[in-house]
Protein backbone atom coordinates (compact mmCIF):
# COMPACT_ATOMS: atom_id res chain seq x y z
CA UNK A 1 0.00 0.00 0.00
CA UNK A 2 2.70 2.42 -0.91
CA UNK A 3 1.66 6.04 -0.63
CA UNK A 4 -1.33 5.32 1.56
CA UNK A 5 -1.80 6.31 5.15
CA UNK A 6 -1.40 2.63 6.07
CA UNK A 7 2.06 2.25 4.60
CA UNK A 8 4.32 0.73 7.23
CA UNK A 9 1.55 -0.55 9.46
CA UNK A 10 1.88 -4.02 11.00
CA UNK A 11 -0.21 -6.74 9.38
CA UNK A 12 -0.89 -10.04 11.08
CA UNK A 13 -3.08 -12.90 9.88
CA UNK A 14 -5.32 -14.42 12.52
CA UNK A 15 -7.67 -17.39 12.66
CA UNK A 16 -10.62 -15.16 11.80
CA UNK A 17 -9.00 -12.65 9.46
CA UNK A 18 -6.32 -10.10 10.17
CA UNK A 19 -5.14 -7.38 12.52
CA UNK A 20 -3.60 -4.19 11.21
CA UNK A 21 -1.93 -1.95 13.75
CA UNK A 22 -0.02 1.30 13.99
CA UNK A 23 3.73 0.64 14.36
CA UNK A 24 3.80 3.02 17.37
CA UNK A 25 1.53 0.63 19.27
CA UNK A 26 -1.99 -0.76 19.30
CA UNK A 27 -3.28 2.21 21.29
CA UNK A 28 -2.43 4.50 18.36
CA UNK A 29 -4.61 2.47 16.04
CA UNK A 30 -5.84 -1.08 15.70
CA UNK A 31 -8.06 -2.52 12.97
CA UNK A 32 -9.54 -6.00 12.98
CA UNK A 33 -10.48 -7.27 9.55
CA UNK A 34 -12.62 -10.30 8.88
CA UNK A 35 -14.59 -11.77 6.03
CA UNK A 36 -18.08 -12.95 6.89
CA UNK A 37 -20.39 -14.93 4.63
CA UNK A 38 -23.49 -13.41 6.19
CA UNK A 39 -24.36 -10.10 4.54
CA UNK A 40 -26.04 -7.97 7.15
CA UNK A 41 -27.58 -4.49 7.07
CA UNK A 42 -25.46 -1.85 8.79
CA UNK A 43 -28.09 -1.54 11.53
CA UNK A 44 -27.46 -5.19 12.51
CA UNK A 45 -23.68 -4.68 12.38
CA UNK A 46 -23.93 -1.65 14.67
CA UNK A 47 -26.18 -3.58 17.01
CA UNK A 48 -23.59 -6.38 17.14
CA UNK A 49 -20.83 -3.89 18.02
CA UNK A 50 -23.00 -2.44 20.77
CA UNK A 51 -23.55 -5.89 22.24
CA UNK A 52 -19.81 -6.59 22.23
CA UNK A 53 -18.91 -3.20 23.73
CA UNK A 54 -21.39 -2.13 26.43
CA UNK A 55 -19.81 1.34 26.62
CA UNK A 56 -21.07 1.89 23.04
CA UNK A 57 -24.70 1.05 23.83
CA UNK A 58 -25.88 4.63 23.75
CA UNK A 59 -23.21 5.92 21.37
CA UNK A 60 -24.25 8.34 18.65
CA UNK A 61 -23.75 6.99 15.14
CA UNK A 62 -22.34 8.85 12.19
CA UNK A 63 -22.72 6.95 8.93
CA UNK A 64 -21.07 7.61 5.62
CA UNK A 65 -21.19 5.71 2.39
CA UNK A 66 -18.36 5.23 -0.02
CA UNK A 67 -17.27 3.27 -3.03
CA UNK A 68 -14.01 1.38 -2.92
CA UNK A 69 -11.31 1.73 -5.53
CA UNK A 70 -12.44 -1.71 -6.74
CA UNK A 71 -15.96 -0.42 -7.38
CA UNK A 72 -17.62 -2.10 -4.38
CA UNK A 73 -20.23 -0.40 -2.23
CA UNK A 74 -18.94 0.27 1.27
CA UNK A 75 -19.87 2.15 4.40
CA UNK A 76 -18.24 3.43 7.56
CA UNK A 77 -20.05 3.96 10.84
CA UNK A 78 -18.46 5.98 13.61
CA UNK A 79 -19.78 5.24 17.10
CA UNK A 80 -19.22 8.11 19.51
CA UNK A 81 -19.74 7.68 23.26
CA UNK A 82 -18.90 10.47 25.69
CA UNK A 83 -15.41 10.13 27.10
CA UNK A 84 -14.64 7.02 25.06
CA UNK A 85 -12.54 6.47 21.99
CA UNK A 86 -14.58 6.36 18.80
CA UNK A 87 -15.29 2.91 17.47
CA UNK A 88 -15.06 2.71 13.66
CA UNK A 89 -16.99 0.06 11.74
CA UNK A 90 -16.42 -0.44 8.04
CA UNK A 91 -17.94 -2.87 5.58
CA UNK A 92 -17.30 -3.69 1.96
CA UNK A 93 -20.12 -5.47 0.18
CA UNK A 94 -19.27 -8.46 -1.99
CA UNK A 95 -21.61 -11.13 -3.26
CA UNK A 96 -19.98 -14.14 -1.64
CA UNK A 97 -19.20 -12.32 1.57
CA UNK A 98 -18.82 -9.02 3.35
CA UNK A 99 -15.49 -7.67 4.56
CA UNK A 100 -15.76 -6.15 8.04
CA UNK A 101 -13.34 -3.65 9.59
CA UNK A 102 -13.45 -2.62 13.23
CA UNK A 103 -11.03 0.06 14.36
CA UNK A 104 -10.20 1.90 17.54
CA UNK A 105 -7.60 4.48 18.51
CA UNK A 106 -7.06 5.14 22.22
CA UNK A 107 -4.72 8.13 21.80
CA UNK A 108 -6.91 11.22 21.70
CA UNK A 109 -4.51 13.33 19.67
CA UNK A 110 -4.17 10.62 17.03
CA UNK A 111 -7.88 9.87 16.53
CA UNK A 112 -8.39 12.23 13.61
CA UNK A 113 -5.49 10.83 11.62
CA UNK A 114 -6.59 7.32 12.47
CA UNK A 115 -10.12 7.98 11.17
CA UNK A 116 -8.64 9.20 7.89
CA UNK A 117 -6.38 6.16 7.67
CA UNK A 118 -9.28 3.84 8.44
CA UNK A 119 -11.36 5.34 5.62
CA UNK A 120 -8.34 5.07 3.36
CA UNK A 121 -7.99 1.38 4.17
CA UNK A 122 -11.64 0.62 3.46
CA UNK A 123 -11.59 2.64 0.24
CA UNK A 124 -8.41 1.02 -1.03
CA UNK A 125 -9.50 -2.55 -0.34
CA UNK A 126 -12.05 -4.57 -2.27
CA UNK A 127 -14.42 -7.44 -1.61
CA UNK A 128 -12.10 -9.67 -3.60
CA UNK A 129 -15.03 -10.71 -5.81
CA UNK A 130 -14.94 -10.60 -9.61
CA UNK A 131 -15.97 -7.09 -10.79
CA UNK A 132 -18.07 -8.76 -13.51
CA UNK A 133 -20.03 -10.89 -11.06
CA UNK A 134 -23.81 -10.90 -10.93
CA UNK A 135 -24.41 -8.36 -8.19
CA UNK A 136 -26.88 -6.30 -6.21
CA UNK A 137 -27.30 -2.71 -7.30
CA UNK A 138 -28.54 0.41 -5.59
CA UNK A 139 -32.20 1.42 -5.66
CA UNK A 140 -34.80 2.67 -3.18
CA UNK A 141 -37.10 -0.21 -2.09
CA UNK A 142 -40.84 0.49 -2.05
CA UNK A 143 -41.80 1.87 1.38
CA UNK A 144 -43.42 -0.70 3.71
CA UNK A 145 -43.13 -3.55 1.21
CA UNK A 146 -41.58 -6.71 2.69
CA UNK A 147 -38.39 -8.16 1.25
CA UNK A 148 -37.20 -11.70 0.76
CA UNK A 149 -33.71 -12.29 -0.51
CA UNK A 150 -33.36 -15.04 -3.13
CA UNK A 151 -30.14 -16.41 -4.60
CA UNK A 152 -29.87 -13.79 -7.38
CA UNK A 153 -32.73 -11.41 -6.69
CA UNK A 154 -34.74 -9.67 -3.99
CA UNK A 155 -38.48 -10.23 -3.95
CA UNK A 156 -40.68 -7.41 -2.61
CA UNK A 157 -44.20 -8.14 -1.39
CA UNK A 158 -46.92 -5.54 -0.75
CA UNK A 159 -47.89 -4.75 2.83
CA UNK A 160 -51.18 -6.61 2.41
CA UNK A 161 -49.63 -9.83 1.13
CA UNK A 162 -50.67 -12.58 0.68
CA UNK A 163 -54.17 -11.17 0.09
CA UNK A 164 -52.51 -8.95 -2.50
CA UNK A 165 -50.67 -11.39 -4.80
CA UNK A 166 -48.31 -8.80 -6.31
CA UNK A 167 -44.63 -9.69 -6.52
CA UNK A 168 -41.99 -7.12 -7.38
CA UNK A 169 -38.67 -8.78 -8.10
CA UNK A 170 -35.38 -6.93 -8.49
CA UNK A 171 -32.79 -9.14 -10.16
CA UNK A 172 -29.11 -8.73 -9.49
CA UNK A 173 -27.35 -6.90 -12.32
CA UNK A 174 -25.78 -9.04 -15.01
CA UNK A 175 -22.51 -8.02 -16.61
CA UNK A 176 -22.36 -7.74 -20.37
CA UNK A 177 -19.28 -9.93 -19.97
CA UNK A 178 -21.52 -12.73 -18.67
CA UNK A 179 -23.70 -13.76 -21.65
CA UNK A 180 -24.41 -17.12 -20.02
CA UNK A 181 -26.29 -15.47 -17.17
CA UNK A 182 -28.32 -13.33 -19.56
CA UNK A 183 -29.23 -16.33 -21.68
CA UNK A 184 -30.36 -18.23 -18.59
CA UNK A 185 -32.65 -15.38 -17.57
CA UNK A 186 -34.08 -15.09 -21.08
CA UNK A 187 -34.81 -18.81 -21.20
CA UNK A 188 -36.55 -18.97 -17.86
CA UNK A 189 -38.20 -15.55 -17.74
CA UNK A 190 -38.55 -14.04 -21.21
CA UNK A 191 -40.02 -10.56 -21.39
CA UNK A 192 -43.57 -10.28 -22.84
CA UNK A 193 -43.33 -10.25 -26.64
CA UNK A 194 -44.30 -7.38 -28.88
CA UNK A 195 -45.01 -4.68 -26.31
CA UNK A 196 -41.62 -3.17 -25.60
CA UNK A 197 -41.25 0.60 -25.41
CA UNK A 198 -38.17 2.73 -24.82
CA UNK A 199 -37.39 3.53 -21.22
CA UNK A 200 -34.90 6.01 -19.82
CA UNK A 201 -33.98 7.06 -16.31
CA UNK A 202 -31.53 9.69 -15.17
CA UNK A 203 -28.67 7.22 -15.45
CA UNK A 204 -29.74 4.35 -17.68
CA UNK A 205 -31.67 3.47 -20.81
CA UNK A 206 -33.56 0.38 -21.82
CA UNK A 207 -36.96 -1.07 -22.55
CA UNK A 208 -40.27 -1.39 -20.81
CA UNK A 209 -42.55 -4.38 -21.50
CA UNK A 210 -45.82 -3.57 -19.74
CA UNK A 211 -47.69 -6.86 -20.11
CA UNK A 212 -50.82 -7.52 -18.03
CA UNK A 213 -49.38 -10.64 -16.42
CA UNK A 214 -45.87 -9.37 -16.02
CA UNK A 215 -44.42 -5.87 -16.27
CA UNK A 216 -40.72 -5.84 -17.06
CA UNK A 217 -38.27 -2.94 -16.99
CA UNK A 218 -34.86 -3.74 -18.37
CA UNK A 219 -32.18 -1.07 -18.24
CA UNK A 220 -28.53 -1.14 -19.13
CA UNK A 221 -25.34 0.79 -19.52
CA UNK A 222 -22.13 -0.26 -21.21
CA UNK A 223 -21.34 -2.73 -18.40
CA UNK A 224 -24.47 -4.17 -16.76
CA UNK A 225 -28.12 -5.03 -17.33
CA UNK A 226 -30.63 -4.22 -14.58
CA UNK A 227 -34.04 -5.87 -14.50
CA UNK A 228 -37.19 -5.37 -12.46
CA UNK A 229 -40.34 -7.48 -12.83
CA UNK A 230 -43.79 -6.90 -11.42
CA UNK A 231 -46.45 -9.59 -11.56
CA UNK A 232 -49.29 -9.21 -12.11
CA UNK A 233 -48.61 -6.08 -14.07
CA UNK A 234 -51.62 -3.95 -13.14
CA UNK A 235 -52.20 -2.37 -9.78
CA UNK A 236 -48.70 -1.55 -8.57
CA UNK A 237 -47.10 -0.24 -11.75
CA UNK A 238 -46.58 3.17 -10.14
CA UNK A 239 -44.64 1.51 -7.30
CA UNK A 240 -42.47 -0.36 -9.79
CA UNK A 241 -41.88 2.77 -11.85
CA UNK A 242 -40.84 4.68 -8.74
CA UNK A 243 -38.36 1.96 -7.83
CA UNK A 244 -36.91 1.83 -11.34
CA UNK A 245 -36.39 5.60 -11.34
CA UNK A 246 -34.07 5.24 -8.33
CA UNK A 247 -31.75 2.62 -9.82
CA UNK A 248 -28.12 3.66 -9.70
CA UNK A 249 -25.55 2.03 -11.98
CA UNK A 250 -22.94 -0.26 -10.46
CA UNK A 251 -19.97 1.93 -9.45
CA UNK A 252 -16.89 1.87 -11.62
CA UNK A 253 -13.55 0.87 -10.22
CA UNK A 254 -10.91 3.54 -9.96
CA UNK A 255 -7.14 3.77 -9.75
CA UNK A 256 -5.66 2.22 -6.65
CA UNK A 257 -2.30 1.80 -5.06
CA UNK A 258 -3.93 -0.33 -2.41
CA UNK A 259 -4.11 -3.99 -1.61
CA UNK A 260 -7.29 -4.81 -3.61
CA UNK A 261 -8.17 -8.08 -1.90
CA UNK A 262 -7.27 -7.20 1.66
CA UNK A 263 -6.52 -10.75 2.71
CA UNK A 264 -4.17 -11.29 -0.21
CA UNK A 265 -2.40 -8.10 0.80
CA UNK A 266 -1.91 -9.35 4.33
CA UNK A 267 -0.59 -12.78 3.44
CA UNK B 1 -44.20 -15.58 15.05
CA UNK B 2 -46.41 -17.95 17.00
CA UNK B 3 -47.72 -17.17 20.48
CA UNK B 4 -48.63 -20.34 22.38
CA UNK B 5 -49.45 -20.90 26.04
CA UNK B 6 -46.88 -23.64 26.70
CA UNK B 7 -47.94 -24.56 30.23
CA UNK B 8 -49.52 -27.86 29.14
CA UNK B 9 -47.67 -28.55 25.91
CA UNK B 10 -44.14 -28.40 24.55
CA UNK B 11 -43.47 -26.18 21.56
CA UNK B 12 -40.62 -26.54 19.08
CA UNK B 13 -40.19 -23.81 16.50
CA UNK B 14 -38.09 -24.71 13.47
CA UNK B 15 -36.06 -22.20 11.45
CA UNK B 16 -37.32 -20.59 8.26
CA UNK B 17 -35.75 -22.55 5.42
CA UNK B 18 -36.08 -22.86 1.66
CA UNK B 19 -39.33 -24.68 0.95
CA UNK B 20 -38.76 -28.24 -0.26
CA UNK B 21 -40.00 -29.03 -3.75
CA UNK B 22 -41.90 -32.08 -2.49
CA UNK B 23 -44.02 -30.84 0.40
CA UNK B 24 -45.51 -34.30 1.01
CA UNK B 25 -42.16 -35.93 1.58
CA UNK B 26 -41.10 -32.99 3.78
CA UNK B 27 -44.02 -33.74 6.10
CA UNK B 28 -43.64 -37.53 5.89
CA UNK B 29 -39.96 -37.35 6.79
CA UNK B 30 -40.67 -35.38 9.95
CA UNK B 31 -43.54 -37.65 10.95
CA UNK B 32 -42.16 -41.00 9.81
CA UNK B 33 -42.28 -42.56 13.25
CA UNK B 34 -45.64 -41.06 14.19
CA UNK B 35 -49.17 -42.32 13.52
CA UNK B 36 -50.88 -39.61 11.51
CA UNK B 37 -54.51 -39.09 12.52
CA UNK B 38 -55.56 -36.10 10.46
CA UNK B 39 -54.18 -33.66 7.91
CA UNK B 40 -55.87 -30.27 7.50
CA UNK B 41 -55.02 -27.79 4.77
CA UNK B 42 -55.59 -24.37 6.27
CA UNK B 43 -54.44 -20.76 6.15
CA UNK B 44 -53.21 -18.38 8.78
CA UNK B 45 -55.34 -15.35 9.55
CA UNK B 46 -52.91 -13.38 7.37
CA UNK B 47 -53.61 -15.83 4.55
CA UNK B 48 -50.39 -17.87 4.37
CA UNK B 49 -50.85 -21.60 3.67
CA UNK B 50 -50.35 -23.89 6.65
CA UNK B 51 -50.81 -27.65 6.75
CA UNK B 52 -51.82 -28.91 10.19
CA UNK B 53 -51.08 -32.54 10.99
CA UNK B 54 -52.44 -34.28 14.10
CA UNK B 55 -50.53 -37.40 15.12
CA UNK B 56 -49.57 -39.67 17.99
CA UNK B 57 -46.11 -40.87 18.92
CA UNK B 58 -45.02 -42.89 21.95
CA UNK B 59 -48.27 -42.08 23.73
CA UNK B 60 -47.93 -38.33 23.19
CA UNK B 61 -50.32 -36.25 21.12
CA UNK B 62 -48.76 -34.02 18.48
CA UNK B 63 -49.83 -31.16 16.26
CA UNK B 64 -47.46 -29.98 13.55
CA UNK B 65 -47.94 -26.78 11.59
CA UNK B 66 -46.10 -26.70 8.24
CA UNK B 67 -46.03 -23.06 7.17
CA UNK B 68 -45.38 -21.90 3.60
CA UNK B 69 -44.13 -18.39 2.86
CA UNK B 70 -43.57 -18.02 -0.89
CA UNK B 71 -40.44 -20.15 -1.28
CA UNK B 72 -39.66 -20.58 2.44
CA UNK B 73 -41.15 -22.91 4.99
CA UNK B 74 -40.98 -23.67 8.67
CA UNK B 75 -42.42 -26.18 11.07
CA UNK B 76 -43.88 -25.60 14.51
CA UNK B 77 -44.34 -28.82 16.51
CA UNK B 78 -46.59 -29.03 19.55
CA UNK B 79 -46.71 -32.09 21.79
CA UNK B 80 -48.31 -33.03 25.06
CA UNK B 81 -50.06 -35.74 27.04
CA UNK B 82 -53.41 -33.94 27.00
CA UNK B 83 -55.01 -34.27 23.60
CA UNK B 84 -57.43 -31.40 24.16
CA UNK B 85 -54.59 -29.05 25.14
CA UNK B 86 -52.64 -29.98 22.03
CA UNK B 87 -55.64 -29.64 19.73
CA UNK B 88 -56.46 -26.26 21.23
CA UNK B 89 -53.16 -24.96 19.84
CA UNK B 90 -54.55 -25.13 16.32
CA UNK B 91 -56.02 -21.66 16.75
CA UNK B 92 -52.63 -20.36 17.88
CA UNK B 93 -50.98 -21.79 14.78
CA UNK B 94 -53.60 -20.18 12.56
CA UNK B 95 -53.02 -16.84 14.28
CA UNK B 96 -49.27 -17.00 13.50
CA UNK B 97 -47.91 -13.86 11.85
CA UNK B 98 -44.79 -13.55 9.75
CA UNK B 99 -41.86 -11.83 11.43
CA UNK B 100 -40.33 -9.87 8.58
CA UNK B 101 -37.33 -8.61 10.53
CA UNK B 102 -34.20 -9.96 8.94
CA UNK B 103 -30.47 -9.81 9.50
CA UNK B 104 -30.00 -10.46 5.80
CA UNK B 105 -29.16 -7.57 3.52
CA UNK B 106 -32.11 -7.07 1.16
CA UNK B 107 -31.10 -3.83 -0.55
CA UNK B 108 -27.85 -1.91 -0.76
CA UNK B 109 -29.40 1.18 0.86
CA UNK B 110 -29.44 -0.80 4.11
CA UNK B 111 -25.65 -0.40 4.16
CA UNK B 112 -26.03 3.26 5.07
CA UNK B 113 -29.05 3.10 7.34
CA UNK B 114 -28.23 2.92 11.05
CA UNK B 115 -31.61 1.53 12.10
Amino acid sequence: MSGSRFAGWNRVKTSYGAIISDPRGHDHGLVRVRRRRAREPMAAIIEGARRRSPEMRSAAVDLRRLVTAGGDHAAIATLRANGRADRLLGVILGEAAMVHFEGVCEVAGAAGAFALAFADLVRQCSSGDDPDRRRMFEYRPPPSWRGLRRSTSTLWLPPTCPADPARLEVFDAISVADPGARLTRELFAPAPAGTAAPLATRALTGQLSPGPDVWVARLSDDRFTYEVRLSPGGEHVAVAEALVATIEPIPRSGPTDGPAGVFEWIS
Amino acid sequence: MVEIDASEVSVERGPLRPLPVNLGSWRSRLLESARVLETIESRTEEGWPVTLVRSEQDGAHQLHGFFELIDRGCVVAIAGADRAAVDACRADLERAVVDWTSDELLAIVQLWESG
